[in-house]
C-alpha cells in the first residue's frame, strides 16, 4: 500500500515518544544536570504526586517549550506535543534537539528502549465502514456497536500494542458553549516499542525513532479502508 | 465446565507481514476480569494517560500563570514571582487532583488567583490569595454551585478550603471511587 505523507484532518489527539535510559549518576543528581544542559527556550516546573494526602511523596520534573512537553522520570524521558500535534516534521527535530542537549552533560550511560505512540480520536464516528477490522462471536446475529479491543503482537523485533475503541462514551467540553456533553468517540491507538536495545549514539537512536514512526504509519494506514482514507484528503 | 476455546476471533490486515493475521483468545488466556487489565499486558509507552494529560493541563495553566503575571506585574508588588509560582503550584495541583472536566484560571488585581472548575453538576469558584496574611497557610475563598443551586460558601486557609471542596465532591460520590481504590483491606 502507498502510504500518504499527510491527511487532513489527521484526528491525532496525541503523539508520544518515550525513551528509557540508564545513567551514571543517581536521578536526583541527573535531573539537576539535565536542567543545566537544556537551553533557555525550555521552562522547568515540577509536580507533586499524591497530594490528596498531606504528604507529597514524589515530584515529577517537567520541562516544556512553546511546542513540546518533556516528562523526565528516573528511567525514562517522555516527549509529547504541548498543544495540538505539530507534525512529525517538526516534532522529530524537537526530540533530537533535546537529546543532543542532554548528551552534553555526559551522564546518560545507554538508551535501552524506545516507544512511539499515536492516539487518534474520531468523535461521532462508527468504525464499521472505516477500518478493516471485524470480529465474530459465534452467534451471527450479534453485532457489537460499542467495543474496546486491545492486542499485542510482535513484528520482527518490535512489540506493537494496538487499541481500538469504537463509539465509547467520552465526556468532553463543547468549545462553543463550554458545556459538558457525552459524545460517542472512536479511537485508534498504536504503540510501537523497540525494547532491549543498548544504544549510546544519538544518531542511531533517532534512526530507530524514525523507523518506528514509519512502522506506525504503515499499520495505521493499512487499518483504514480505502473509502474512508479518501475522505481524509491524502497527499502522497 | 470449561469454556469453548477460540470463541473470539480478531482479524486485521498487515500486509508487510504476509497478509491477514488472526489473533485468537483461547481458554488458556481468558482474562481474569477481577484483576486490573494492566497485569496481563506488556508495559506501553505511557500507561497512565490520565496522569499524563493532567500533567499537560498543569503545564498549560502554569504557563498561563507566568504570562499573566508578567502582564499584571504591577498588581503583585511585593510578591516575588518564584514565591507566587510555588504557591500557585500548590493550589493548582490540589485542584487538578480532583480531576475536573473544565478548569480555568486568571489573576486578579487583589493579588489572587481565581480558578473556575466544573466537575459533574458542580461549579466551583476558588480564589487563592497570594499575599502573606497568614505565614503558615495562604487564604482562600470558595463559592460552590450544584446545578443552579448555590451551596454554602467557605473562607479559610487554602488547606481547609481544599478539604471543603474535596468533601463536597466526596459526599456526592464523585470522588468516592478514587478513595475506595486506596482503601486498605485490613
Amino acid at each position: 500500500m502507498k502510504i500518504p505523507k499527510k491527511i487532513s484532518p489527521d484526528h491525532i489527539k496525541d503523539s508520544i515518544v518515550g525513551i528509557r535510559y540508564t545513567t551514571k549518576t543517581p536521578f536526583e543528581v541527573a535531573i539537576g544536570l539535565f536542567y543545566k544542559s537544556l537551553d533557555n527556550t525550555f521552562f522547568y516546573t515540577n509536580r507533586p504526586v499524591g497530594n490528596k494526602q498531606p504528604i507529597a511523596y514524589q515530584q515529577i520534573p517537567l520541562f516544556y517549550n512553546e511546542k513540546i512537553k518533556i516528562e523526565i522520570q528516573p528511567n525514562s524521558i517522555v516527549f509529547s506535543c504541548l498543544n495540538e500535534y505539530i507534525s512529525w516534521g517538526k516534532f522529530k527535530p524537537e526530540i533530537e534537539n533535546v537529546l543532543l542537549q542532554l548528551e552534553k552533560v555526559n551522564i546518560i550511560e545507554t538508551y535501552t528502549r524506545i516507544g512511539i505512540r499515536y492516539i487518534n480520536e474520531y468523535p461521532n464516528l462508527d468504525f464499521k465502514d472505516c477500518i478493516k477490522f471485524s470480529f465474530t462471536l459465534g452467534i451471527p446475529e450479534l453485532n457489537s456497536d460499542v467495543y474496546s479491543f486491545r492486542s499485542e503482537f510482535n513484528v520482527n523485533d518490535l512489540m506493537i500494542i494496538l487499541n481500538l475503541n469504537n463509539k465509547v462514551p467520552v465526556l468532553s467540553a463543547n468549545p462553543a458553549s463550554n458545556q459538558m456533553a457525552i459524545t460517542p468517540s472512536s479511537y485508534i491507538d498504536i504503540d510501537i516499542i523497540k525494547d532491549n536495545i543498548n544504544e549510546t549514539e544519538i544518531k542511531n537512536l533517532i534512526s530507530y525513532i524514525e523507523d518506528l514512526h514509519i512502522k506506525e504509519k504503515e499499520i495505521f494506514f493499512n487499518l483504514l479502508t480505502e473509502k474512508y482514507l479518501e475522505t481524509l484528503n491524502p497527499t502522497y | 465446565m470449561p469454556r469453548p476455546a477460540n470463541i473470539f476471533k480478531f482479524e486485521f490486515p498487515l500486509k508487510s507481514n504476509g497478509g491477514i493475521r488472526v489473533f485468537k483468545i483461547s481458554d488458556n488466556d481468558y482474562p481474569p476480569f477481577r484483576y486490573k487489565s494492566q497485569f496481563l499486558c506488556n508495559e506501553g509507552t505511557v500507561n497512565n494517560l490520565q496522569s499524563f494529560y493532567s500533567n499537560k493541563k498543569y503545564i498549560l495553566l502554569k504557563n498561563l500563570f507566568r504570562q499573566q503575571y508578567i502582564q499584571l506585574e504591577s498588581y503583585f508588588e511585593g510578591i516575588n514571582f518564584e514565591v507566587a509560582n510555588e504557591k500557585m503550584a500548590k493550589s493548582l495541583n490540589s485542584l487538578l487532583e480532583t480531576d475536573p472536566e473544565i478548569i480555568s484560571m486568571e489573576l486578579t488585581h487583589d493579588q489572587s488567583i481565581f480558578y473556575t472548575l466544573k466537575k459533574g453538576s458542580f461549579t466551583f469558584y476558588l480564589q487563592h490569595f497570594l499575599n502573606d496574611i497568614d505565614k503558615d497557610d495562604d487564604e482562600a475563598t470558595l463559592i460552590m454551585f450544584k446545578g443552579d443551586d448555590k451551596l454554602p460558601s467557605y473562607a479559610g486557609s487554602l488547606t481547609e478550603t481544599m478539604f471543603v471542596l474535596n468533601d463536597t465532591l466526596l459526599t456526592n460520590n464523585l470522588l468516592k471511587i478514587e478513595f475506595l481504590e486506596n482503601e486498605l483491606s485490613f
